[in-house]
């Protein structure tokens, strides 16, 4: 069920995207008038380039991610640290942290 | 004849982009100094001096750009495909830029640290360096017909806008030393120093470079400068600008002897001190942001196009100013509480992601 999502949301968007033609505002504004006045080769340039700039930074990404998938768990590892934020913001399967522990943290390690 | 919402729209982006410009500004000066500063830990502590902010202040570059789009479409539709190269790989190398926040942290190797960092310095470079060269190449003029841009894709391509380019990393250096006196101590802050007296020489010299070619590149420009009575205007500008060059450079020298005296002065004396340097580094960029504004205005896209031949239909501009009166509050407390939050000095091996 992995790719469903990535899949769905795909497909929904190419729906969108396709059905929409020859319109870019449906009904109003053709697709061949709304066209930027930007030359080909320098749409093809930025295109190349940000296909090899995400498979660069996003390969990196993905091979941090199964380094860290191939990480077993050691015998009697400590877990996460409790009472103490762990991260900023993000959604993470870390536990909550209990109302009322976070006591001036933040302030007394950056401020002072 | 009501509020000119085309003016209130003009000077909210106005001050959008100037936000930008030195709020990133002195993040992406951290990586231009990267070369100059190499231990693992100054670099660490660099890093996390702007790690809470950072992607806060690229928020204004958002708010800019959908700004631009929403409320001066012209303008927008003018100016994009015009500076599609340097905005294209200005995003480029932000990608690299943030992603490499993170990862030089995670790196496991030095030569895996070595690279994340290369991707940090290597990015506000070219990022600082595309902003500069988009800057030139807009002051210098956009040739439009028939209501779009009628220019090739290497337009921007000029000498003048390639010194602005180098002008801007250079500025934003200088912002970037500045905030590591304010935010460091010891020996980094000694380094920094040193390097903000160098960077402000640098900056000086870049700002009357820029303000004499700028009188020979459009007459307008020369009119606005040097005619009575815009004369009036624009006359205190250079002289704001020498005097806060010189408060810099004492506002240093102070900061210096502070350190140097090896008392422990009181918390708030200490920010007083390491901070001067950076708030006339910031005066510096708002006096020559004004002179921008004095040299162009009105015009949002010299030679010919003005704010009010740019903006879009009235109504749309109401519906939008609503928008930006609830949103902007918003993002100027919560920017203001992160600031507020993470002041003083940063500690070697303290850091929020």
């Amino acid at each position: 069920m992995g790719p469903a999502g990535l899949a769905a949301v795909t497909a929904g968007w190419i729906t969108t995207e396709a059905g929409r033609q020859p319109f870019t505002v449906y009904g109003l504004l053709r697709t061949a008038n709304s066209v930027s006045p930007v030359a080909a080769p320098a749409v093809a340039a930025s295109l190349t380039a940000f296909v090899v700039v995400y498979f660069l930074v996003f390969g990196a990404g993905i091979w941090f991610l199964f380094r860290l998938f191939s990480q077993t768990p050691h015998a009697h590892e400590p877990g996460p640290p409790r009472g103490q934020p762990i991260r900023t913001a993000g959604i993470t399967p870390a536990p909550a942290v209990p109302s009322g522990t976070i006591t001036g943290h933040a302030q007394q390690a950056a401020g002072e | 004849m009501s509020i000119d919402l085309t003016l209130i729209w003009a000077l909210l982006l106005a001050t959008t982009v100037f936000l930008y410009v030195v709020m990133d500004g002195f993040d992406l000066g951290l990586g231009i100094l990267f070369p100059a500063l190499h231990g693992k830990v100054e670099r660490d502590v660099m890093v996390n001096s702007v790690a809470p902010v950072w992607d806060g202040n690229e928020t204004w570059l958002v708010l800019g750009g959908g700004g631009l789009m929403a409320v001066f479409p012209l303008a927008y539709a003018v100016i994009m495909p015009a500076l599609y190269m340097p905005v294209i790989l200005m995003l480029l190398a932000l990608i690299f830029r943030g992603v490499s926040f993170e990862m030089r942290f995670k790196a496991e190797t030095p030569g895996a640290q070595l690279w994340w960092d290369r991707a940090f310095s290597w990015g506000s470079y070219a990022a600082a360096f595309c902003q500069g060269i988009a800057l030139g190449a807009l002051v210098q003029g956009i040739r439009v017909e028939n209501h779009t841009y009628a220019g090739g894709w290497w337009d921007w391509l000029a000498p003048f806008s390639l010194f602005t380019g180098a002008a801007l990393v250079i500025g934003y250096g200088l912002l970037g030393a500045c905030w590591l006196v304010l935010k460091t101590e010891g020996e980094l802050q000694d380094r920094a120093r040193r390097l903000a007296r160098r960077l402000a020489t640098g900056t000086l010299a870049c700002i009357a470079l820029v303000s004499l070619a700028m009188l020979i590149l459009q007459p307008t420009f020369r009119e606005r400068w040097l005619t009575f009575p815009s004369i009036l205007l624009a006359a205190p500008v250079p002289i704001l600008v020498a005097l806060l060059a010189k408060r810099l450079f004492t506002g240093l020298a102070e900061s210096e002897r502070q350190s140097q005296a090896g008392v422990r002065a009181e918390e708030r004396q200490v920010l007083w001190y390491d901070g001067v340097p950076f708030l006339c580094a910031l005066w510096l960029f708002l006096l020559s942001y004004i002179g921008l504004g004095i040299s162009m205005w009105p015009l949002v896209v010299p030679p010919s196009l003005t704010i009010w031949e740019a903006a879009a239909s009235p109504s749309s501009q109401r519906f939008l100013l609503v928008g930006a009166a609830v949103l902007i509050p918003v993002i100027l407390t919560y920017t203001g509480c992160v600031y507020w939050l993470f002041r003083g000095k940063v500690r070697a091996g303290v850091g929020y992601h």
